[in-house]
């Protein structure tokens, strides 16, 4: 694309045009492709010799492995993280590791003090993409001999004193004070491969799978099975888990098998093996697919990203267009990356350190639910977080229908990801495995401890101007003053969440403009370095049934084929991450003043 | 896409209705018009409706698809998981009356179980499954059925001169008059012609009984009123019925599909038995020695009975027929057809599916009596679920004792018609340029 100067040096979102704005953010992520993809030494284990064998090349693996035939291991299961700053701005300062305090810190700037509900994205938007981070990163569990303390004050209600953090464990060498981080492994693939649905590796695979017809366990009632893990489905990844990732993982679990079935129909030569493999291919690229062109315009409603979003899968020249006519040679910009050319751009392909803190977004999660009959409509009864999740999660699933959890996650709104708004229930958990911890003062260490930066050193390494003082990352004088008062008034050492989520959102977005840096940069790259999404998407791959299955079905789709009770509250409904109307508060032809607003409206943030 | 089966182009949808929709009505839906049959047995019209249809498969299948009939969207349905689904789910949702079989069906029997819905198709059923023995091993009166069957063969093998169509629809026609309503019917060649005419008038598909009809129903009605104990008319006061079952107009669609359709389909039997040799040898081995009066006998010739269904596989009397959907329906994978939909079974594709049926254009029996051919929903000249043909084991009956008995006089030969290839069965096998010697 033209370079369009910019000699006001204007956001991307300050630019008086929607096309300049386009623009800007074309050029934005080419710089960020060239500029802030890294990797170190030790990444991931040699590639194995010899040419790939037939069944490495025509579908996904377990592992991850032989997505990239050139670079048999790139992306997966046990290989590390990459990073978005420069190698040599990971330096881990363990002398300030707990400075300031973030336990204070998640006291006194996270906690929630009212609900401050996001209004365009729902509940379920926020399960969504807690569901989503189940496929692609997870650091592992750690070891209990290996822990953070954190300091608890005496006026502090927190049941553990001190509170015991697991240290993240490096893939390999040690963390060295002063020292560029090392290289911290995913326990997970880091491609875009539903493996949240049917597990990372051959192992957990072999307890998801059936082994007829290509089919994942699902029980008679469309539940998903008891695991091992008490509370816990048996499902791909089994952290983390609560009810709203539990609907998530369930239907798409019976997802996979209707593709299996509509496979086997259409091609009854295929055997178990093959029907899993192109089920595999087919559900991860329709996630993919949702994820980009529903999920994220529905969180970012700025008019560049409704475009910009949706040209990422199909181009700028649109579905219709893509979808009659096929695509116009190699073009991304005009065809969509998905069917172009495979491309990793300035490094190997890897999730990265500062995709994973970007994505820490707790704050959508509500703390109190209200649960709601989909036959009548009457309230069911209420439930607080803690009551909904981990090894609570099967006994309150199994105590509603399946189409009253839906009906409740749809109608709720998310939180907005903000200040003073993160969820009290995460700030005091218990784990499945018995550790208590709060959630907030987590993710101020996690960062901290891997080596990404803080909030200033992390924007200027994507070319954002520092802010000079603590004032200027927000226009909420309260939150400027607390936030003084806990970093003494130095804005360089303010944590990245605390700034991201003090920040005023572009206009419609639903998270910050920093935040939205690595997402521009790294949304596109999961699919862009993807050989399933790029050169090898296409129905000589996923057979024509699993090809017409990925480009014809939506969100919507999927809840109605395996909840068509549904109809009745999404029928009608555009973007089923916006909050749902109530029951029977729709008439034909006319729309519910919900998802008028939920058209319209933008995220609500306290500024 | 929202949810929703995939559509046919409007040009394909013109191609379907020229070859698929439009060659059923002019050959006469209900009674053949002779002369068009043959004319159109001249045409490839059947093969180029195969292929029509198979394309459009291939392309929009296997799920089903919509596809434009004349001026509307119909649902045509290729695959047996959802012939199953629709066939099992009749008469409610999928009614089997759509607009066209009603109208013309309304000339003959406005009456009949197969346009019935509810409690009236209820009703109606159990009182036909009642008289017709369905699900019976062997038919209560089945000992003087395979007699008369095995009467009309030898008047047949008495013949001088090869058989024609017209001497075995005539001997059937009798046969079903015998059968249905008794001996004193078994000249009541008035009756026979009579509902022939209606036949004809239903072709046009007028909406409402034709002139004549009353006739009809007050003939039969006598022969009920006066039951022959050796035949079906003597089942009927035992059998459940109300006020509303119409016993008169049930009859009729007995004695025109035993009467009409049944003979047709023992036609081309005959001609593949006149043509192949190694079936006619197994079916000969099969019945040597019996003479088919004996109901075991009968029954146990199960590879005769194999070869009348892959006759009528081959050659479906009924090339298309469908269902229409009474109120929305949500299909296994999502997709929402809303009420109103006519639903389209084409049985001359299914029937002969090359990419799924291995056996489509060869005569094999033995796919009926050991292989799964009788478990396929994709074969459906006798329909399938709760609507299947209630008379099914009973004309499969008739036949088998009409077959063996002829098998056994000697060896068959086609004195007129067409050479057909045993590799690569014609899709249309005109059984009025049909001359066999027996």
């Amino acid at each position: 694309m033209v370079s369009i100067p910019n000699p006001l040096n204007l956001e991307w979102y300050q630019h008086p045009s929607l096309i300049l704005q386009l623009a800007a953010l074309s050029k934005e992520r080419d710089d960020l492709r060239a500029e802030n993809l890294y990797e170190q030494d030790g990444m991931r284990p040699d590639d194995p010799a010899g040419d790939p064998p037939p069944e490495v090349v025509r579908a996904r693996t377990a592992d991850g492995t032989y997505n990239d035939l050139g670079c048999p291991m790139m992306g997966s299961k046990d290989s590390g993280f990459g990073r978005n700053v420069p190698i040599a701005d990971t330096v881990i300062d363990r002398k300030r590791l707990l400075t300031p305090d973030p336990r204070e810190i998640s006291r006194r700037l996270m906690a929630r003090d009212t609900f401050k509900p996001a209004g365009i994205l729902n509940a379920l938007g926020a399960a969504w993409l807690q569901f989503e981070n189940h496929n692609w990163f997870f650091h592992g569990d750690g070891r209990a001999d290996r822990v953070i303390e954190v300091p608890i004050g005496a006026d502090d209600d927190f049941p553990e004193k001190p509170m015991r953090i697991r240290e993240t464990i490096p893939m390999r060498g040690e963390v060295v004070d002063g020292q560029p981080a090392p290289v911290f492994g995913n326990a997970e693939t880091h491609w875009w491969d539903g493996s949240q649905v049917c597990g990372s590796g051959a192992a957990k695979q072999g307890q998801i799978r059936t082994f007829v017809d290509g089919k994942i366990k699902v029980d008679d009632n469309g539940r998903l099975p008891e695991s091992d893990i008490p509370g816990i489905d048996l499902t791909g990844m089994q952290e983390n888990y609560w009810f709203g990732p539990g609907l998530l993982h369930t239907v798409f679990a019976r997802e996979h098998n209707a593709v299996c079935d509509a496979l086997k129909k259409a091609h009854p030569e295929l055997d178990d093996q093959r029907l899993f493999e192109l089920g595999v291919l087919v559900v991860s690229a329709l996630i993919a697919k949702i994820h980009t062109v529903e999920w994220t315009p529905c969180v970012l409603r700025h008019p560049a990203l409704q475009i910009g979003m949706s040209a990422n899968w199909y181009g700028a020249l649109g579905e219709t267009f893509r979808d009659k006519i096929g695509r116009v040679g190699d073009s991304e910009a005009l065809s969509g990356i998905i069917g172009s050319a495979t491309d990793h751009h300035a490094a190997p392909f890897s999730l990265t350190e500062e995709f994973v803190s970007v994505y820490r977004m707790h704050p959508l999660i509500p703390d109190d639910w209200s649960f709601y009959s989909l036959a009548s409509g009457e309230h069911l009864r209420d439930a607080y977080f803690t009551d909904i999740q981990g090894s609570a999660t099967r006994d309150f699933m199994h105590s509603l229908e399946m189409g009253d959890m839906w009906y409740s996650i749809g109608k709720a709104s998310a939180g907005a990801v903000c200040l003073h708004n993160y969820p009290n229930a995460l700030r005091n958990l218990t784990r499945v495995d018995g550790q208590v911890t709060d959630l907030a003062t987590l993710d101020i260490v996690r960062d901290r401890e891997r080596g990404v930066p803080r909030y200033n050193d992390f924007r200027e390494a994507l070319r954002m101007p520092r802010r000079k003082r603590i004032e200027d990352i927000t226009p909420n004088k309260q939150w400027a003053k607390e936030i003084n008062e806990i970093y003494g008034g130095d804005v360089d050492l303010v944590d990245l969440q605390i700034g991201m989520q003090a920040e005023q959102p572009p206009k419609g977005f639903g998270f910050s403009d920093t935040a939205f840096r690595i997402f521009i940069l790294m949304a596109s790259r999961r699919l862009k370095s993807d050989r399933f999404f790029t050169s090898d998407f296409r129905p000589e791959v996923y057979t024509k049934t699993g090809y017409d299955w990925v480009n014809e079905n939506s969100m919507k789709d999927v809840l109605l084929r395996h909840y068509p009770e549904l109809e009745p509250v999404i029928g009608d409904v555009e973007r089923v991450f916006a909050p749902w109307h109530e029951l029977g508060a729709t008439e034909p032809g006319k729309k519910p003043v919900i998802l008028r607003a939920a058209d319209t409206v933008k995220s609500y943030l306290p500024f | 896409m929202a949810l929703d089966f995939k559509h046919a182009s409007v040009l394909e949808g013109v191609r379907f209705t020229a070859q698929v929709g439009v060659p059923n009505v002019v050959q006469g839906l209900f009674r053949k018009r002779e002369a068009v049959v043959s004319a159109v047995g001249k045409l490839p019209a059947d093969h180029l409706a195969y292929r029509l249809v198979e394309g459009l498969e291939r392309k929009y299948g296997p799920d089903p698809f919509w596809v434009r009939v004349g001026a509307e969207e119909a649902l045509l349905l290729t695959h047996p998981e959802d012939i199953e689904v629709v066939l099992g789910g009749s008469p409610s949702p999928f009614a089997s009356d759509p607009d066209a079989k009603r109208k013309g069906m309304a000339a003959f029997q406005p009456t009949a179980l197969t346009i019935s819905r509810g409690n009236l198709w209820a009703d109606r059923r159990a009182f036909a499954e009642s008289v017709l023995g369905t699900g019976q091993p062997v038919h209560q009166l089945a000992a003087e059925f395979a007699a008369a069957a095995v009467a009309e063969a030898d008047a047949l093998l008495g013949l001088d001169r090869p058989m024609t169509f017209d001497d075995l629809n005539a001997c059937f026609q009798r046969l079903t008059r015998v059968v249905v309503l008794g001996t004193a019917a078994e000249d009541d060649t008035e009756l026979t012609d009579l509902l022939g005419q209606l036949m004809a008038a239903g072709n046009k598909m007028p909406g409402e009984p034709a002139k004549g009809y009353d006739e009809l129903h007050a003939r039969i009605e006598q022969y009920v009123a006066a039951p022959d104990p050796t035949a079906l008319t003597g089942l009927i006061t035992s059998a459940p019925q109300s006020a509303a079952t119409d016993v008169p107009g049930q009859l009729i669609h007995w004695l025109f599909a035993m009467g009409d359709t049944l003979p047709a389909n023992l036609m081309r039997t005959l001609m593949v038995l006149a043509t192949h040799s190694k079936v006619a040898g197994v079916a000969r081995s099969e019945v040597a020695g019996k003479d088919m009066a004996d109901v075991e006998d009968v029954v146990g010739a199960t590879y005769l009975a194999g070869c009348i269904l892959e006759a009528m596989r081959l050659w479906p009397t009924t090339a298309l027929f469908g269902r229409v959907l009474e109120e929305d329906f949500r299909w296994k994978n999502g997709q929402k057809t809303p009420a109103g939909t006519q639903v389209l079974i084409h049985n001359l594709f299914n029937h002969r599916n090359r990419a799924r049926v291995p056996y489509a254009d060869r005569f094999s029996p033995e796919e009926w009596t050991s292989g799964t051919a009788a478990d396929d929903w994709r074969f459906n000249f006798f329909s399938h679920g709760p609507q299947g043909c209630p008379g099914a084991g009973m004309a499969i009956f008739l036949g088998q004792a009409f077959l063996g008995r002829v098998v056994n006089a000697g060896e068959l030969k086609v004195r007129k018609g067409p050479r057909i290839d045993p590799g690569r069965l014609p899709y249309a096998l005109d059984i009025y340029a049909l001359e066999i010697s027996l």
